[in-house]
């Protein structure tokens, strides 16, 4: 407790014992006044029946006598008696003028009516006294009071000094009771930044040195803080026990493939969500069921039957096709039976999209063999006619050179495609995002193919908007689109044709087309142009030498961008290649 | 369907909105997926590149996929998403429902 407390208690202490101390003597003086006035009105009444004889036979002096020695006795301010008219017949101050013998004729008056008048300071009794044959006279008297303060004046030195005797007591107390009472604060404190959510307990104790008060506090804390952690310990515990298994369960939910686990009677313990929807296993699997009964497929039914028989391998692992031809579904199964219990564990893993990538590049290296050996052929062949009939025929020789030359292009031009689709393929293949200056491009464009279309007599034309905006995209990849579009144009269109470039710009994209007059793609072939390898069975092709890897190039290229190509196409009438590139707002 | 474009990319099958994922482009999305996600064990890519956004109707549509493709023991791919598809993603704390590619073919390669 600190000293504005101790002051507070000091100071209303005092302030109490004032009160009481007023309070005591404002009642002991109203007391002491009702007392004084008793007695003066009883006094009255005494002498009033004292003198009333003593005036009926006219002894005078001896209601004088009675008179004087009551007002001296008592103190009385006054003690008098009055005649009807007004007239002192006695007055206890003999000083005062008074009659000296009683009066021969007696006024017929009535005197002033009996009564007792308090005053602030005195009193005064009047009592009317009936004289027997006379007539009546007043006796008054009064009598000084004591003010209340007067009362209490005599009080106040002792009151006084037993206060201060109280407060010195009261000091000594409160010193020695200093100590107990500020363990008794910090204990407050304690138990209110308790209440306010003190996270550590430990913080809420105090100096044990404040005594036995402080030792016991200090005790419930810690013992407090000891049920706490123990509690917290066991929440723990059974939390991470809890979690143990949830966590397990919830990584094989995870899973990207299905899991099941059967015992070793075939009772399903546990399956994952995968496992329900691959379709292999019938919509009713549930744990607990029977595994036999749940397969929907009968190649694996029986090899789940061998092993739950025990008679299979300890471990399987096949390959199953679900679905439609054009949309199949490949799974891989593998099942094995663990040792020492007999469960089995199954997962089932759908490896369509490996193996369909799988598929795709064996088809790749298989055509990318035939393509290659066609001009490597043609380039040994005259390599080896060179060598024979070369040296004697010069002008067979620069024919053989001629096409060496060319098949080396071709085979250049071949293995740089080729690249690129592997590229794409293996996902590799990466946009360079920049300004793409699309009059740059076309102009360019125009002048590489300006002089094969002359050679043709086809009538090359570029329909471009006056003014094009830069776009974003990998220029160099953009323009082998637009070489392969505009190079199959003129070197599928006869003599004579009509090659054209449009384009259009709208808020959103691009649109390029590229016409041509050229020999068409029937509807069949159309489905496939994008293919990679792929080149019409069509007599009309005769010599035109094609990899069937620029078209699948300029689609995957178009695609990286966001973009689209589509072909429509009338057989002997001519083909339109339309390309679609997303245009961004940084694009422009 | 209005809006939605289809391709295959070998057995992964790329789902493209034409513009923002909203309203009506959210149902035919779902409409296109939803369906298409067990009979393909969740090999399924959303290209968000055509996108520039997506509003409460497309996040549903997103989640229900999402739903469909964890089923599956998949995780939703989100191909070429924008920066402000990414905000949402990330201010509506779905960030985590899903797998986010720069582009179509690296979002097909991850099935590999």
């Amino acid at each position: 407790m600190t000293w504005p407390y101790l002051t507070a208690i000091v100071v209303l202490c005092l302030v109490t014992y004032a009160a009481g101390l007023w309070w005591v003597g404002q009642s002991s003086a109203k007391q002491q006044r009702e007392q004084a006035i008793a007695r003066v009105e009883m006094l009255a009444e005494n002498l009033s029946s004292s003198i009333e004889p003593l005036l009926a036979n006219d002894e005078l002096s001896a209601v004088r006598r009675l008179i004087s020695e009551a007002g001296y006795q008592q103190q009385l301010d006054s003690c008098r008696v009055l005649l009807a008219d007004g007239e002192t017949l006695v007055d206890a101050n003999l000083d005062k003028p008074q009659l000296m013998t009683m009066p021969a004729n007696w006024s017929s008056e009535q005197a002033n009516s009996s009564g007792t008048f308090v005053l602030q300071e005195s009193v005064q009794v009047d009592q009317v006294v009936p004289v027997a044959g006379k007539g009546e006279v007043l006796l008054t008297l009064s009598s000084t009071l004591q003010p209340s303060t007067m009362l209490i004046k005599p009080m106040l030195p002792g009151a006084v000094l037993i206060g201060l005797l109280g407060l010195a007591v009261g000091t000594l107390v409160m010193r020695k009771l200093q100590g107990r009472l500020a363990v008794l604060t910090l204990i407050r404190g304690a138990l209110r930044d308790a209440g306010q959510g003190m996270p550590d307990l430990s913080a809420l104790t105090v100096n044990p040195a404040w005594g036995a008060e402080a030792a016991g506090w200090n005790r419930l804390i810690s013992v407090t803080e000891a049920r706490e952690q123990e509690a917290i310990e066991t929440a723990l515990h059974a939390l991470s026990s809890q979690r143990g298994s949830s966590s397990l369960e919830e990584a094989c939910e995870g899973l990207s493939f299905g899991l099941l686990l059967a015992d070793e009677r075939g009772k399903v313990l546990y399956h994952n969500g995968p496992a329900t929807v691959c379709g292999l296993l019938d919509d009713a699997l549930e744990n607990g069921a029977d595994l036999g009964t749940l397969v929907a497929d009968e190649e694996l039914a029986g090899h789940v039957s061998q092993m739950l028989s025990g008679s299979g391998a300890g471990r399987v692992a096949i390959e199953i096709t679900r679905g439609t031809e054009s949309e199949p579904c490949i799974f891989r199964v593998t099942m094995r039976r663990m040792r020492d219990s007999g469960a089995l564990v199954m997962t089932l893993e759908d490896v369509t999209q490996q193996r369909t990538a799988e598929a795709s590049r064996h088809d790749f290296v298989s055509q990318a063999t035939h393509e290659l050996r066609t001009p490597l052929t043609n380039i040994r062949l005259y390599v080896e006619t060179a060598q024979t009939d070369g040296e004697e025929d010069k002008e067979l020789r620069g024919e053989c050179l001629n096409v060496i030359s060319r098949e080396s292009q071709r085979l250049e031009r071949l293995v740089s495609e080729m690249l690129s689709v592997s590229e794409i393929e293996a996902g590799s293949m990466t946009i360079r995002k920049d300004d793409v200056r699309l009059d740059q491009l076309f102009k360019s464009l125009e002048q590489d193919y300006k002089q094969n279309a002359s050679k043709k007599n086809i009538d090359l034309r570029f329909d471009l908007p006056p003014k094009l905006p830069a776009i974003q995209g990998d220029r160099d990849k953009l323009a082998i689109v637009l070489q392969n579009l505009l190079g199959n144009a003129v070197k599928y269109t006869p003599e004579g044709g009509d090659v054209s470039v449009a384009v259009d710009l709208s808020a959103t994209e691009l649109n390029i087309e590229v016409r041509d007059s050229g020999i068409g793609i029937s509807e069949e072939d159309q489905a496939h142009v994008f293919e990679k390898f792929y080149r019409a069975n069509d007599p009309r092709l005769g010599d035109i030498t094609g990899s069937g890897l620029g078209l699948a190039l300029a689609y995957e290229i178009i695609r990286l961008h966001g973009g689209d190509m589509t072909v429509e196409s009338v057989l002997n009438e001519g083909s339109l290649f339309r390309v679609i590139l997303p245009i961004t707002a940084e694009g422009v | 369907m209005a809006g939605i474009s289809e391709q295959r990319h070998g057995a992964v099958a790329v789902i493209k909105p034409d513009g923002p994922c909203t309203q009506e482009q959210a149902e035919a999305l779902g409409q296109a997926t939803l369906s298409k996600v067990r009979p393909l064990m969740g090999r399924l890519v959303v290209d968000l590149s055509a996108s520039a956004y997506v509003d409460s109707v497309g996040l549903e549509t997103l989640l229900d996929l999402s739903d469909e493709m964890d089923k599956c023991g998949q995780t939703l791919r989100l191909a070429g998403a924008s920066a402000t598809v990414r905000e949402v993603l990330d201010l509506t704390g779905l960030t985590s429902r899903f797998e986010f590619h720069e582009d179509v073919n690296l979002a097909v390669r991850s099935f590999l």
